[in-house]
């Protein structure tokens, strides 16, 4: 990698990046013992799969992560309500709360297209004026027949200018496959990728935020999941290919002299 | 609450063993600059790195030598002065450095006639497999070839006579493989390990392999298989070539089926968890969602708001 890697934050950021994502929350525990001085900064660098909270009001499960955190609370985007209760915690305005409950059902139906299942959860805060945050996650689990998840985190800042908006969005996917059994052993595959995007879009309303800013995070999932698959499931199992050539070093010699002569004759006729 | 010198080496070596395929000084590195402590951290994931190089098969230059020497468990020499690790081929033990894997001090280290027939037969056949199926080498249409490399070695039981060897109850040779492939340019390193434990008198053949492959382009996604196939051997006297074919079988199907298993997988649990397109086909209709939600609770009804 070749990331300037200078100070104890960069060589912390710098190991996560190399260590398995199979162990990412276990290793990043381990981290924070270790340079606690740099904890806090680690800690919201870093993406871990999305924990799942009951919330006490209404029942409905949501997810948590460092946007709907205050203190040890965490903000249910149901009831707009801390637990453990937090009165004086940060809470959007009553504008933003307007548009919050509204994007949690935009994203909720989203989620039920695309995931089938799952929990999504969708936060949105204060910045400047004419200015707002927010993060959509999503989260799938399957438990049967071996443990795979999905985790997406979309994180975005919208800046309205006039009939416009400027949105920043950067998404991250968290993904772990495995199966096993009696004859291929284990076979685990994890990781997390993240990608940016920037867009102006026309504003007609402050509805207009959740449809742009869905577009975008659609358009991205759509995106990352086929960057996903083909890291995964072909780039993955080429590097396999590469350790261990399965035909054999005649058979690799007789596709080299093949791909050579063909290169030849094609070379004659074109030319 | 801060921790102590010996708890943070504890973790700092925890680290060091998970780093993937040729990674190491990386992680060393980033090590040194969060402890701040070169000494401690020296002295103390030195272990760690011993443990590391001969659990991933590290494979060393040797002076003088063609090949590369193995460095497994099963040829580490523990001593008063320190570990030692036997190379079999030129029956020499080594001082390895943990940190720069220079190779020094070498000493004879005689492997009685009676294990070193079996263990030499094996060794050929061994080569001969590595070259056919390890060996780097270019692939057609491939202009860009990976760094790497792939090693091999046989240890016989590590006894110093042939009379303490017929004192043995059940002799075990192990065989070791590692392939390891770097390509930065790309984002990708891997690994594939195989040990065998080959015992003719208990009619057995144990293996484990296990193959690493770490890809990073703008991410960190990593692969991580572990499969410990048997082999029953047809009789005490079965040669060496018919070992490496049994091996050969076992590992050419296992291979066959980890490739199998990446399209189970897509097919399987990558499909199950998020759809490319909702079941209609089209993307959402962002426009309608909201409205959408308001005439679901008015009608009763459900259908997706779909672009058309």
């Amino acid at each position: 990698m070749s990331l300037e890697v200078e100070t104890p934050i960069d060589a912390l950021l710098d190991l996560m990046r190399r260590l398995p994502p199979q162990n990412v929350q276990q290793n990043l525990d381990k981290l924070v013992q270790l340079a606690p001085e740099d904890a806090e900064e680690l800690v919201s660098s870093v993406d871990v799969p999305l924990r799942i909270a009951k919330c006490k009001q209404t029942g409905l499960p949501y997810l948590c992560c460092d946007y709907n955190k205050d203190g040890d609370s965490y903000r249910s985007p149901h009831s707009n309500e801390y637990d453990p209760p937090l009165p004086d915690g940060t809470f959007p305005s009553a504008k933003l709360r307007k548009l919050e409950v509204s994007a949690n059902e935009a994203f909720d139906t989203y989620r039920e297209m695309y995931f089938e299942g799952g929990i999504s959860s969708v936060y949105l805060w204060d910045t400047d004026p004419g200015a707002f945050a927010g993060v959509v996650l999503f989260k799938k689990l399957i438990d049967q027949p071996s443990c795979d998840s999905w985790d997406s985190i979309h994180v975005f800042e919208a800046l309205e200018k006039g009939r416009m908006a400027n949105y920043k969005l950067t998404s991250t996917v968290m993904l772990t496959i495995s199966v096993s059994g009696p004859t291929e052993g284990s076979v685990s595959l994890s990781g997390s990728m993240t990608r940016q995007q920037e867009q102006d879009l026309p504003i007609a309303s402050i509805q207009t935020h959740i449809a742009n800013t869905g577009r975008m995070i659609e358009d991205m999932e759509l995106k990352m999941r086929n960057q996903l698959q083909d890291v995964y499931f072909g780039k993955t199992r080429d590097v396999v290919g590469e350790l261990r050539s399965a035909v054999g070093d005649e058979e690799e010699k007789r596709r080299r002299d093949l791909a050579k002569e063909l290169q030849g004759r094609f070379g004659k006729r074109s030319t | 609450m801060s921790l102590s010198k010996a708890e943070k080496v504890t973790l700092a070596s925890s680290f060091v063993l998970q780093a993937p395929p040729g990674e190491v000084n990386d992680v060393l590195s980033d090590l040194r600059l969060v402890l701040a402590d070169d000494d401690a951290l020296e002295a103390g994931v030195t272990h760690a790195l011993e443990e590391y190089n001969a659990e991933q098969l590290v494979a060393v230059d040797v002076p003088g030598q063609s090949y590369k020497m193995v460095l497994s468990p099963a040829g580490r020499i523990q001593s008063e002065e320190g570990t030692r690790y036997l190379d079999p081929r030129n029956a020499t033990s080594y001082v390895v450095d943990p940190i720069t894997l220079n190779v020094s001090s070498p000493e004879p280290h005689p492997i009685p006639p009676s294990l070193s027939t079996f263990g030499d037969a094996l060794q050929k056949a061994l080569d001969g497999y590595l070259t056919r199926h390890f060996v780097p080498q270019p692939k057609a249409g491939q202009a860009d070839p990976a760094l790497g490399d792939a090693a091999c070695a046989v240890f016989p039981p590590l006894v110093g006579s042939d009379e303490e060897a017929g004192a043995l109850g059940s002799k075990v040779w192990t065989m070791e493989v590692v392939s390891s492939r770097y390509k930065p340019t790309n984002y990708w390193s891997g690994r594939w390990r195989a040990h065998w434990e080959v015992e003719p008198d208990k009619l057995e053949v144990r293996g484990d392999i296990a193959v690493d492959v770490h890809y990073y382009e703008q991410g960190n996604v990593q692969l991580h298989t572990k499969y410990t196939p048997h082999i029953a051997l047809p009789s005490a006297s079965v040669t060496a070539e018919q070992i490496l074919q049994l091996v050969f079988d076992e590992e050419a199907r296992y291979h066959a089926k980890l490739t199998e298993s990446f399209e189970s997988m897509r097919d399987g649990g990558f499909r199950g968890l998020r759809r490319v397109l909702p079941v209609t086909r089209g993307k959402m209709d962002w426009d309608k969602v909201l409205g959408y939600k308001l005439g679901q609770e008015l009608a009763g009804t459900r259908s997706p708001p779909v672009a058309s």
